[in-house]
């Protein structure tokens, strides 16, 4: 496991639904906006609609283009001892984390997750947390074992 | 002192209470004045009765509060119960305690009485997990005692027992020098903001003086303008140095640091007397601090990163450990106190002179945020803002050159440069918590990259970064940090 990983395939769903869905939202305010310029007739509110319908849109094209892109420059690698997270390729970012620093590990997971058969996995240490947007449950399993028997094996870690 | 019996604070807390909550008081009788007033006219009662009853009540309040706030101190854990409605019981193993910190303003010492603010390294709230407004002076020996005494202190084994064998069991003791202060609280570059805030000021009390007045004035004066504009500056500089060198003063008199076992004990101020206990071993990273003119006069700061949020100041959190010190003696001062600190100033690996440009070019890309929209609204007269830009560039000079790095045995030194002030940090490889790599793909081509390594402090992330590095120095210094 010491190899880098790409996320599961299935990731690009997660991102792409939730990229419809912050759609929907600020297409659901621009309507809000539009029924409140119908009631009250001020025509600023006209213009407030027109730009939140104009997020919607440049939100829904700028993240559905970035899918591809936040896939396959998005890696994790599982080490020994530590998690490492390579994210970026205009600005490259490398983050390690010694599985001994680690305070806790939490698997969670949305609806939209679920569907997937993903698990967010939220790294903790004593002043930092790192997010793994998903992973397949046998992946978030083996983090976890690695990090108790590291635990055992150091001891507590104390700040 | 009884041990497992539930106490009280002392009765003065009340007024504690009723101090804090003023606000909350004054805002109630701001709204109930309406409302007061009616209802007591209405039944015949002067209003004056009424408003009394509302305060009679806010007091009655605060001393329930007062009544329900109880601390125990037993064998294993200090409790604290709170709440009037909801009841809140905070446990806190003694072995836990972070920093134990107390505040004694002047008018309580006769009478032995202190705030005490105990925290833990648990990162909830960002207020302390404990604090005891008012007690005896004896609260805190008792538990104190508790916490250094037989009590099973150290269940993380491991790596404690080289620091405990390392850990200097003489008592060290460090008092200020006056001198030295003396130059440090003329050397803060805390006067600026003051300055700016004092001109702030003068421009409102300007505007407030109705037009009437200054066109009465203006014709008298208008010859004698540029003078009095002239001594207003200077005054108002004289001023915000008087009262940034009498803050710092007041502030750090009579600093004394004291080592005891294991712990270090700092104690500050003339009208309120601070002061703050912490394990050394709970001691995450040092930082020697010294702003341009302070390196120029040879003195430095030296801080602790410490997991909680004691310190001298609550935005900054900055736990002094020797406010002030001459360059060529703060290891040798530090020596008895942290016993893994370095014995001397070392050698840092600097930036090659071709990246210096690089801090150049960002500073000056800042600076342009205040210059173009200067040059946009005000024209020819923006140009006058043209010396942020020099600044700027300095600024870059600045913080490149005083970029350095360096590896000794387990701990890393990184420095850099922010406004004008050098920081040099001592980390100890156990104390990172993460370390980043990070380079721009421009970076790439270039060979260098930035590494940020985080560290805890007070309640939140202390990201330490050094910029533009080589890229396999930076990679030395995150494969160093990777060995376990």
């Amino acid at each position: 496991m010491n190899e880098s990983n790409h996320l599961p395939k299935q990731i690009k769903t997660v991102w792409r639904i939730s990229a419809m869905i912050n759609t929907l939202i600020w297409a659901a305010v621009g309507i809000a906006v539009l029924v409140a310029h119908h009631f009250f007739g001020q025509p600023w509110l006209l213009y407030g609609a027109w730009i939140f319908f104009a997020i919607a849109v440049i939100d829904f094209i700028v993240e559905m283009g970035l899918v591809p892109y936040r896939y396959s420059f998005w890696l994790y690698t599982l080490t020994d001892d530590a998690v490492e997270l390579r994210s970026g390729f205009i600005f490259r970012k490398l983050v390690s984390i010694p599985i001994a620093r680690v305070q806790d590990v939490t698997l969670s997971a949305g609806p939209i997750l679920q569907s997937q058969k993903l698990q967010e996995v939220r790294i903790t240490t004593a002043s930092t947390s790192h997010k793994i947007d998903g992973l397949n449950p046998e992946v978030g399993e083996q983090l976890r074992k690695q990090i108790m028997k590291l635990a055992v094996e150091v001891g507590t870690n104390d700040v | 002192m009884t041990s497992d019996k539930r106490q009280h604070l002392n009765p003065l807390s009340i007024i504690y209470f009723i101090f804090r909550h003023s606000w909350d008081t004054i805002f109630l009788i701001i709204i109930g004045s309406g409302p007061i007033t009616r209802w007591s006219t209405s039944i015949g009662i002067p209003p004056l009765f009424g408003f009394s009853l509302l305060i009679l009540l806010i007091i009655l309040w605060h001393t329930v509060r007062y009544l329900c706030f109880t601390f125990e101190i037993s064998d294993e854990m200090l409790t604290i119960n709170t709440g009037v409605f909801v009841k809140k019981h905070t446990h806190i193993p003694y072995s836990r305690i972070q920093t134990v910190q107390h505040n004694q303003w002047f008018f309580l010492v006769p009478f032995h009485l202190e705030k005490l603010q105990i925290e833990t390294a648990g990162h909830d709230e960002s207020a302390p997990e404990a604090v005891l407004p008012l007690v005896n002076e004896r609260v805190r020996e008792a538990i104190e005692q508790k916490r250094t005494g037989g009590a099973p202190i150290q269940p993380n084994s491991p790596e404690t027992p080289t620091e405990q064998l390392s850990t200097p069991e003489d008592q060290a003791d460090y008092e200020i020098n006056p001198h030295e202060l003396n130059i440090f609280a003329l050397t803060s570059l805390g006067v600026f903001p003051i300055i700016g805030a004092l001109f702030a000021i003068y421009g409102k009390v300007q505007e407030a003086i109705p037009q009437k007045v200054i066109d009465s004035v203006t014709n008298e004066i208008v010859h004698q303008s540029a003078i009095i504009l002239g001594v207003v500056g200077v005054l108002i500089v004289i001023l915000s140095i008087a009262g940034s060198y009498l803050n710092i003063i007041q502030k750090f008199y009579k600093f004394r640091l004291k080592a005891q076992k294991d712990q270090l004990k700092t104690e500050q101020g003339l009208f309120q007397r601070n002061s703050v206990t912490i394990p050394t071993a709970r001691i995450q990273a040092l930082r020697i601090k010294q702003n341009v003119i302070r390196q120029w006069c040879h003195i430095a700061t030296v801080q602790a990163l410490a997991a909680s949020s004691a310190g001298d100041d609550e935005k900054s959190n900055d736990l002094m450990i020797l406010p002030v010190v001459k360059n060529d003696q703060v290891f040798s001062t530090l020596a008895p106190f942290v016993s893994w600190a370095p014995k001397k100033f070392s050698q840092l690996s600097g930036l090659p002179k071709r990246t210096y440009w690089y801090f150049m070019r960002n500073a000056s890309l800042f600076s342009l945020i205040i210059i173009l929209p200067c040059l946009y609204f005000f024209h020819i007269w923006g140009l006058l803002s043209l010396p942020a830009l020099l600044i700027a560039i300095l600024m870059g000079w600045y913080s490149a050159g005083n970029t350095g790095w360096k590896i000794m045995n387990d701990q890393l030194i990184l420095q850099n440069g922010h406004y004008f002030t050098r920081s040099q940090y001592v980390i100890p490889h156990k104390n990172v918590q993460s370390f980043l790599f990070v380079q721009s793909i421009w970076m790439t081509h270039s060979k260098l990259a930035h590494i940020r390594v985080n560290v805890r402090h007070g309640n939140r992330n202390e990201l330490i970064e050094i910029r533009y590095l080589p890229e396999n120095k930076g990679k030395e210094i995150f494969n160093w940090l990777q060995i376990r």
